[in-house]
């Protein structure tokens, strides 16, 4: 009982203190009411007109897509940014740069796998090798001590590329809930390494003697999650264009292409 | 002995030492160059604490916000207050910018390091302010963009007011919100509302219209060499694919990108193409935005209305790229402005969206400094001669730095620092 109220608390606190503060002011000349204003000349959107092919998307759910859009832009707005928010403000940088970095440690699992898989055997080489320097010489992957030869850069490499380098296809572009742009291909990758991770998490816990139990799981999807967005620069409707879904659209979907072509 | 003790010394206190006196000055001489690479992120002027800006919102009860826009509802901007009593002054974005963009906070830190109380405004030609706090919904005409600006700052002071102790206003904008705080200036000399102590306009256009249409000439086939803007973008896109493709890289940071930008090998002409395509895009989201406030039927037909959330914008997209703003002034903002009042004239809505329209009133105010660059891509020689000659001395122009290309560089900062001082 205690703990749901001091969750509610947090919560109250979250929304309270970091969405922003929003002053009501009463102005009829703003109002903006119809004017009855026409413009006198049309610029129509024409069928098949040849501008800017290149941001054309195969976006089939287009509709449910851009709703979810809206629905991540405000979940993010009144939960996840200021949630990360407050974990930048309270935790110290250390603390959060130690917490990235052992979970990019346990995220060099995934990566050298999907980097077997496409016979990369340089980056495979490379996040072994970053696996076994951070986790022994650098406290279970708390300091990310590989990172400091050029030669040992992190490297990203997941099932949807995987999947993509064996000639998979994009599949219809996907707005995940939560998780934001992606595509048929992606979310089914994104599911393969969910599944890679839980198994090494499983692994881990065993080995380290913690009972499975939903408390943890719980935990340490709160910590990946605070982690995961208070390291993403991006925030929703911050480009100032109506034509943000279709910016990030083509962005996502272009890097990607040129990520599996790599 | 004392000789090695003495060098170990220097040795460690010259680490120290050198930032001061290692600093380097702006290292692009080519105007086009200073515009779109900025100040290289090793030169920029470091501050000692930051200060954390705050994002606030305004909501006009009863505002009609299309539905598709309701992400947009609140007029967003910043502020960082000083513990203490102190001036306020109020910082107005560039076309298109957003009062929390990457200069804007850059400001914001200078001039609440500078000990102002600082409130930083999107600019009105910004999305989120045609939505949810313009008078007209119609962007781009000065003297209404300054009135809704006017009204926005009463609303931002009665706030603050509450909060910490004011003890004066200044005022300072970059680009064409620097033609806003000159124009503001002039209008606070009439009403008294604020008695601005300061208004410092960074790189400002001199005329608006003239400066917008530079910008639009280098999207045409003469700049072009007959190939279209649309197949240009298409190339510059498959060159910077070409070059992330062999790059050995893991993040797409601000290092990339510059590097990317400066490996490409952009001569000249690419380098206009791609200031013109930003502000294309820029004006082209405003272009859209004022059309579904208004229903003016501009770009979206009568029959696509009401917009939902799940519409696909796109179609209106590829329109809206093709109009330069000389389209806009002639097929949208002149009709409009006409049909408030028949009489309007297209060479008066121009002689009021440029400074020679308050020249004498500028030539007189003290209080207005100008700090630019004498090679600022938006200006032609007539209008820099009208900078010198109407500010004299308080218009500091360096000789190089494009259009706020040095912004973030410490002689830049030195500059506008001694500017906002009374």
């Amino acid at each position: 009982m205690t703990r749901r109220i001091l969750l509610l608390l947090l919560l109250a606190l979250l929304t309270a203190s970091c969405a922003p503060k929003v002053v009501d002011v009463a102005a009829p000349a703003a109002a903006l009411e119809p004017t009855g204003f026409k413009a006198p000349l049309h610029r129509w959107p024409e069928a098949d007109a040849p501008a800017l092919r290149f941001l054309d998307v195969d976006d089939p759910w287009e509709p449910m897509n851009r709703e979810l859009y809206e629905v991540n832009a405000i979940l993010d707005k009144y939960v996840m940014y200021p949630a990360a928010n407050i974990y930048r403000i309270f935790i110290p940088a250390p603390v959060r740069t130690g917490v990235s970095n052992v979970l990019g440690n346990i995220g060099e699992v995934p990566v050298f796998l999907n980097s077997l898989l496409q016979f990369k055997g340089k980056k495979a080489a490379i996040s072994f090798c970053r696996f076994l320097i951070n986790t022994t010489f650098g406290l279970a992957g708390v300091r990310d001590l590989a990172s400091r030869n050029p030669k040992l850069a992190r490297q990203h490499e997941d099932v949807g590329q995987t999947l993509g380098y064996w000639g998979l296809g994009t599949g219809p572009y996907f707005v995940m809930p939560v998780l934001g742009p992606s595509n048929l291909r992606d979310t089914a990758g994104f599911g393969g390494d969910t599944l890679i991770m839980y198994l090494e998490m499983e692994y881990l816990y065993e080995t380290l003697g913690l009972q499975d139990n939903s408390p943890l799981d719980m935990t340490e999807l709160i910590i990946r999650g605070l982690d995961m967005r208070a390291n993403t620069a991006f925030s929703y409707h911050s480009t100032g264009s109506p034509f943000e879904y279709e910016m990030v659209r083509f962005i996502y979907t272009k890097k990607r292409e040129l990520d599996i072509r790599r | 002995m004392r000789t090695i003790y003495l060098i170990i010394l220097t040795l460690l206190l010259l680490p120290a030492v050198c930032p001061a006196g290692d600093q380097q000055p702006y290292p692009f001489d080519d105007p086009y160059q200073a515009t779109v690479f900025g100040t290289p992120a090793k030169m920029r002027y470091v501050f000692e604490n930051p200060v954390r800006p705050e994002v606030r919102a305004i909501r006009i009860e009863g505002r009609r916000v299309p539905e598709v826009f309701s992400y947009s509802r609140d007029m967003f901007f910043t502020t960082a207050l000083q513990d203490g009593p102190a001036p306020l002054i109020f910082v107005i974005a560039g076309t298109g910018a957003e009062h929390n963009s990457a200069k804007m906070v850059f400001l914001t830190r200078l001039f609440h390091e500078a000990g102002f109380h600082v409130a930083a405004l999107s600019s009105p030609t910004h999305m989120n302010f045609v939505v949810s706090a313009s008078g007209h919904g119609v962007p781009g005409f000065v003297p209404f963009d300054v009135a809704d600006l006017d009204r926005v700052m009463g609303w931002i002071r009665e706030e603050l007011a509450e909060e910490c102790a004011i003890t004066g206003y200044s005022l300072a904008g970059y680009s064409l919100g620097g033609l806003h705080a000159a124009f503001l200036a002039e209008m606070d000399e009439r009403t008294n509302e604020f008695g601005f102590d300061r208004v410092v306009m960074i790189n400002p256009p001199v005329s608006l219209i003239r400066s917008v249409n530079r910008l639009d000439s280098w999207l045409t086939g003469e700049n072009l060499n007959r190939v279209t803007v649309h197949q240009q973008i298409q190339d510059y896109l498959d060159q910077f694919s070409d070059y992330y493709l062999n790059a050995d890289v893991t993040d797409l940071d601000d290092d990339f990108l510059f590097r990317m930008i400066t490996d490409i090998g952009l001569d000249q002409r690419d380098l206009k193409t791609l200031i013109g395509a930003a502000f294309r895009i820029s004006s082209a989201s405003m272009i859209f935005t004022s059309d579904v406030c208004l229903r003016a039927e501009y770009l979206v037909p009568p029959d696509h209305y009401p917009l939902k959330v799940g519409d696909p914008l796109l179609p209106y997209a590829r329109q809206a790229f093709n109009v330069s703003f000389g389209h806009y002034l002639d097929e949208y903002l002149l009709p409009f402005l006409r049909y408030l009042d028949p009489a309007t004239t297209r060479e008066e809505v121009i002689r009021l969206s440029g400074l020679e329209a308050i020249r004498s009133y500028l030539e007189g105010a003290d209080k207005v400094r100008v700090v630019g660059s004498r090679d600022d891509v938006i200006l032609d020689e007539s209008d820099v001669r009208f900078l010198t000659e109407v500010f004299g001395d308080r218009a500091q122009l360096f000789e190089h730095g494009g259009h706020c290309g040095n912004l973030m560089h410490p002689d830049f900062v030195l500059a506008l620092k001694g500017m906002v001082q009374p």
